[in-house]
């Protein structure tokens, strides 16, 4: 891609919102654009956290392994979200893996670049701070969420999911991020049958609208009462 | 936190309450739901009196735009306490309950634990069974059984809620 391109990009990131246009043609020289397949592994936990990235275009899965090789995604990072930052900030190794969940752009931008605009505009570091907090808050609730019917952290997964889009695109009834029923069975740490059977039952009830990859909530509030769950902020 | 000790819990679906984490003097709380500009997602609830200082959102944003080190100190903590939930969603799912006993006995001594005259460790945290429970995600019962067992072996001595790990590599061995 021309560098042209690079920092029309860049300056469209609401990340670097807060820079000068000199400072963001100084950013670039320090930036590249990479593009992902789906599945293709960007960076694997253990390997050192020598770069930040953005998700420009497409999407990202966010995974560690256990000992047997199983995959469990931790999260799914959509267009505008930083991955790698808090990482590449303290220095050290990235913790979990990270793969393309389609065909996705990204910015990368070296970790010591990252950390001095870190320290010099706040933006960045609201910004940065912002996504860590609804990270952490998302994988807080993963945790009460193991007890629960599989039934419900599905719903509840993608109630979130459709929640986190809204906030950030406005309202939409669509799952903005193209999904398999193994991806969410690897997310919610369920079978894929499971899945299969659970969205297949919401579907004959009227409650989703699931096409190939994408899934629709027409009526989220029937949604959730019919599952039983709050809406999710 | 000045002094004391709080739990931070929150509520599952179902009504089933998970202790995300415990909080001691130094410890900053209540600061990730300001960054999301969100409301309170766990409840803070006294375990051992305790004493809180309350900074108000506008002093609290004022100062972390004007200290950068301090933002970055910020960050390092959102980052930790990531991986720590991120831990526990993995442990949960592979872990027996007696591993995770043992794991939560080996990081209360980390941090609340204090050395002994002949070896060991008092833990200086004295936590309900059912507190214990909802830490590690399980039942009350489970963890009477487990801690009794560990007791019997001569791991651990218990004198009411008041705990001491005589035996750290017996506890090492089983998570390992």
């Amino acid at each position: 891609m021309a560098s042209f391109d690079l920092i029309q990009q860049l300056c469209q990131c609401e990340l670097f919102s807060g820079l000068s246009k000199e400072e963001v043609l100084g950013l670039s020289a320090h930036c590249r654009i990479r593009h992902l397949r789906r599945n293709e592994v960007l960076f694997h936990a253990t390997d050192p956290a020598n770069f930040v990235y953005v998700v420009l275009f497409g999407s990202v899965k966010i995974f560690r392994s256990n000992k047997d090789g199983k995959e469990r995604i931790m999260h799914f990072l959509m267009q505008g979200e930083l991955f790698g930052a808090a990482v590449a900030l303290k220095g050290g190794v990235y913790p979990v893996t990270a793969s393309g969940l389609e065909h996705t752009s990204l910015i990368e931008i070296a970790a010591p670049v990252f950390k001095s605009m870190f320290m010099k505009h706040p933006v960045v570091g609201q910004t940065l701070a912002s996504q860590m907090a609804e990270r952490v808050r998302e994988s807080q609730n993963d945790r009460i969420a193991i007890f629960d019917t599989v039934e419900k952290r599905i719903a509840v997964f993608l109630i979130d999911l459709l929640g986190q889009s809204c906030k950030r695109f406005g309202p939409t009834t669509r799952i903005p991020i193209p999904l398999t029923r193994q991806d969410i069975a690897d997310r919610v740490g369920t079978t894929v049958e499971t899945v299969i059977r659970t969205l297949s039952n919401w579907s004959k009830e009227n409650l989703i609208i699931a096409e190939n990859k994408q899934l629709d909530i027409p009526h989220i509030q029937d949604f959730c009462r019919r599952i039983g769950v709050d809406q999710v902020s | 936190m000045f002094s004391g000790k709080l739990k931070l819990y929150k509520t599952g679906v179902n009504g089933r309450l998970q202790i995300v984490r415990l909080a001691s003097a130094g410890d900053l709380l209540g600061y990730r739901s300001l960054i999301s500009d969100e409301p309170y997602s766990a409840t803070a609830e006294v375990i051992d009196e305790a004493m809180v200082c309350f900074i108000d959102k506008t002093t609290f944003f004022d100062v972390l735009r004007r200290n950068p080190q301090l933002a970055l100190e910020m960050m390092k903590k959102l980052c930790r306490e990531l991986r720590e939930a991120e831990d526990h969603v993995m442990d949960v799912a592979q872990k027996s309950t007696r591993e995770r006993m043992a794991a939560l006995l080996l990081t209360l001594k980390e941090a609340y634990g204090s050395p002994i005259l002949g070896g060991g460790f008092s833990l200086g945290i004295e936590l309900s069974r059912e507190e214990m429970a909802e830490m590690i995600g399980t039942t009350q019962e489970t963890v009477i059984r487990l801690l009794s067992e560990l007791r019997s072996q001569g791991v651990v001595e218990i004198v009411g809620r008041s705990i001491t790990i005589l035996k750290e590599k017996n506890l090492q061995s089983l998570i390992s």
